[in-house]
């Protein structure tokens, strides 16, 4: 922290606490546990498939390239992009680093294997 | 594949919302959506003031965090940032036009950066506002997760461990102190003594349910426990034992009026490591007006050449003055360096606030002249802290040391709680001062703790409980105060010391107040001198 600097104990443990442990995987926080561990969920913001003033993507907090994987994997978000878990593996492997090759990913029709 | 969730209908994305330039300084939580808040438009999110205690000391500003009794220095952004949070207090030279939000003291997020921008870049303004909101000293409306909760009131986890039992060894008193508790030392109950069984006993109750604490603490208290000195040779000869048996360690201390100390009373003390602290009020003129036998003699001229034997013998512990502050007395200063000339380690005071009897507490006038003089003590502890020197001032230490942890209390002390007083025939009580009072009785310590009374208590005394302090900025760390006191003003354990608050506010003030002057230029002052005094 740059602004405040905690001065007693507890406010130290405080800050530990603040910067340190990821969240715990109790499934009964799921909600909070994966906010921790992934950012690609809609519970979290992923500005996704937005542009900022200027049209582009630089000035957004994320770039817009991680909402492809937000909505893949871990998410239960279904919609947006193939699962990669059960049906389209390999969807991803031309996409090593999604800010630098998330062209690479391509479009899919289930209907033609 | 999926999970629960509850997105209230109204959520925004956040991004439209934040000023331009703001995006990605709160946590994606936070930014994810924005629910439409109840006190300002919908599309508006804005910042409000936590309960929090912001002071100066040495040039610096600080803020004291209630809920979680943390303290932490602000830079001077952050402290700009919660002035101009202040309901009713003006922006610091706004750079642009920027509105203090009336009545519940929201202030718009834009206004924010508005009010700052010209002397701070919006990162920072950004990052201020999210440390702050981090440490709880602001909070955000509006967005999910922010909203205000009622705190769970939650017991301690039973059974608690017991840490300390105070044993009335000696339900009788040589003097006949006027302003006394337990009525001249018998508690207005016959005059008896503890017998060797019940004290066996109750050690033995104390190592079964201190659960896994390693060290546990006896008290031989009374009326005057010098005049059972045998039973406490026994006691400790046993304590000794059992607990090394029981692989733990029996810590001694002892409230005497030291009438009744000898050379070979006080070898005993020191060989046994048995803390000592003597109740004595400060020079003759001021110590014999309450302090006397029951005929009315004065008892300083009798004490005096014990406790420097005392105080000259005893090398294993440092011994203690507890000085009562009463109607008349507030030459707090005089007594203090009195006590410590003639040799003490520490002199604590205990303003009398209550009684039950004539009028012993001091007024409210004299409470201040008190404070005065605290202040004064204090201002030389600070001196000495600062050059690495301790200075005997317990009022002091003691604050130090909970203000230094950070401990946030629902409970004002251990009373029913990890401490509980002995009574002379082996019966339970709430602490040391509710000895014989059968309405504060919890079971005995040898038919064991009465368990739901105990609860019934924890669950009444509980912090949530007093109205009085819900908005109280000292509230975890006063939670309340003295039970005793508060059954003797109010005629219950569960109301609030209201006589008092200003008082005990100040105070902590002052506390707060050395706390951030000696931290932040000897921080080593704490594990040298306070945090090895351990819980007093
Ligand atoms: S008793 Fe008074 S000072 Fe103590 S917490 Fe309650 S309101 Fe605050
Ligand atoms: S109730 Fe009062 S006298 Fe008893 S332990 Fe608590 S503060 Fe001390």
């Amino acid at each position: 922290m740059k602004h405040v600097r905690p001065l007693n104990k507890k406010a130290q443990n405080f800050e530990k606490q603040l910067t340190g442990q990821p969240p715990a995987a109790d499934p009964k926080e799921s909600v909070s546990a994966m906010q921790g561990a992934n950012l690609g969920c809609s519970l979290v913001f992923d500005p996704g498939w937005e542009t900022d003033a200027t049209g582009g993507v630089t000035g957004l907090c994320q770039p817009v390239e991680a909402d492809l994987y937000g909505c893949s994997d871990d998410c239960w978000w279904p919609a947006q992009v193939p699962d990669q878990i059960t049906n389209f593996p390999d969807w991803a492997d031309k996409c090593a680093a999604a800010e630098r090759d998330w062209k690479n990913l391509d479009l899919l029709n289930p209907n033609k294997p | 594949m999926s999970h629960a969730h509850g997105l209230p209908h109204n959520f925004l994305p956040l991004s439209h919302l934040l000023p331009a330039g703001a995006a990605g300084i709160f946590s994606p939580a936070m930014e994810a959506v924005v629910e439409a808040p109840l006190c300002v438009p919908p599309d508006e999110p804005a910042v409000l003031l936590s309960d929090i205690r912001e002071f100066a000391a040495g040039g610096s500003s600080y803020v004291f965090v209630v809920d979680v009794t943390a303290v932490f220095a602000l830079d001077g952004l952050s402290r700009d940032i919660l002035h101009y949070l202040r309901p009713g207090k003006s922006a610091p030279a706004p750079a642009t036009e920027g509105r203090q939000a009336a009545g519940a003291g929201y202030v718009l997020l834009k206004d924010i950066f508005c009010a700052f921008e010209g002397t701070h870049d919006r990162q920072q303004i950004g990052e201020a506002l999210r440390e702050l909101r981090s440490i709880r000293a602001i909070r955000f409306s509006g967005f999910p997760g922010e909203e205000w909760k009622t705190p769970q009131r939650q017991l301690p986890p039973a059974p608690f461990p017991q840490r300390s039992l105070v044993l009335n060894v000696a339900n009788d008193c040589n003097l006949g102190c006027s302003y006394c508790f337990a009525a001249q030392g018998d508690y207005g109950t016959p005059k008896r003594m503890m017998q060797e069984e019940t004290a066996r006993s109750s050690v033995d109750f104390l190592l079964a349910n201190s659960a896994d604490q390693k060290n546990v603490t006896l008290v031989f208290f009374g009326g005057e426990p010098l005049m059972n000195l045998g039973l406490i040779r026994r006691v400790v000869a046993y304590a000794g034992e059992a607990s090394a048996k029981a692989g733990k360690h029996v810590d001694f201390t002892m409230t005497t009026n030291a009438t009744g100390l000898t050379t070979e009373v006080i070898d005993f003390l020191s060989e046994n490591r048995i803390g000592v602290s003597v109740s004595i009020d400060g020079p003759k003129e001021y110590n014999d007006l309450r302090r006397t036998y029951k005929n009315g003699m004065g008892s300083y001229d009798h004490v005096r050449p014990r406790i420097l034997e005392l105080l000259h013998r005893h090398k294993t512990r440092p011994v203690a003055a507890r000085a009562t502050l009463t109607h008349g007395i507030t030459a707090v200063e005089e007594c203090f360096w009195h006590l410590l000339d003639m040799g003490f380690h520490e002199v604590g005071f205990a303003p009398v606030t209550s009684s039950a009897q004539e009028d012993f507490a001091l007024t409210s006038e004299e409470l201040w002249t008190v404070l005065e003089a605290f202040r004064k003590l204090s201002d030389i502890y600070v001196e000495r802290a600062l050059k690495n020197e301790s200075f005997g001032f317990s009022n002091l230490s003691n604050l130090l040391g909970e203000l230094h942890t950070g401990i946030s209390k629902n409970y004002p002390c251990g009373a029913g709680l990890g401490l509980l007083g002995v009574g002379a025939d082996g019966d339970l009580y709430l602490c040391h001062r509710f000895s014989e009072s059968p309405a504060h009785r919890m079971g005995s310590v040898q038919e064991g703790l009465d368990v739901a009374r105990q609860t019934d208590f924890l669950s009444r005394a509980h912090l949530s409980n007093k109205p009085h302090c819900g908005t109280c900025w000292v509230r975890h760390v006063c939670a309340g105060g003295c039970y005793h006191e508060a059954n003797t003003h109010y005629g219950s354990l569960y109301h609030a010391n209201a006589h008092y608050c200003e008082w005990i506010r100040s105070w902590i003030d002052l506390g707060l107040h050395a706390y951030a002057r000696i931290m932040e230029s000897n921080p080593d002052f704490f594990p040298q001198f306070i945090e090895k005094r351990g819980a007093v």
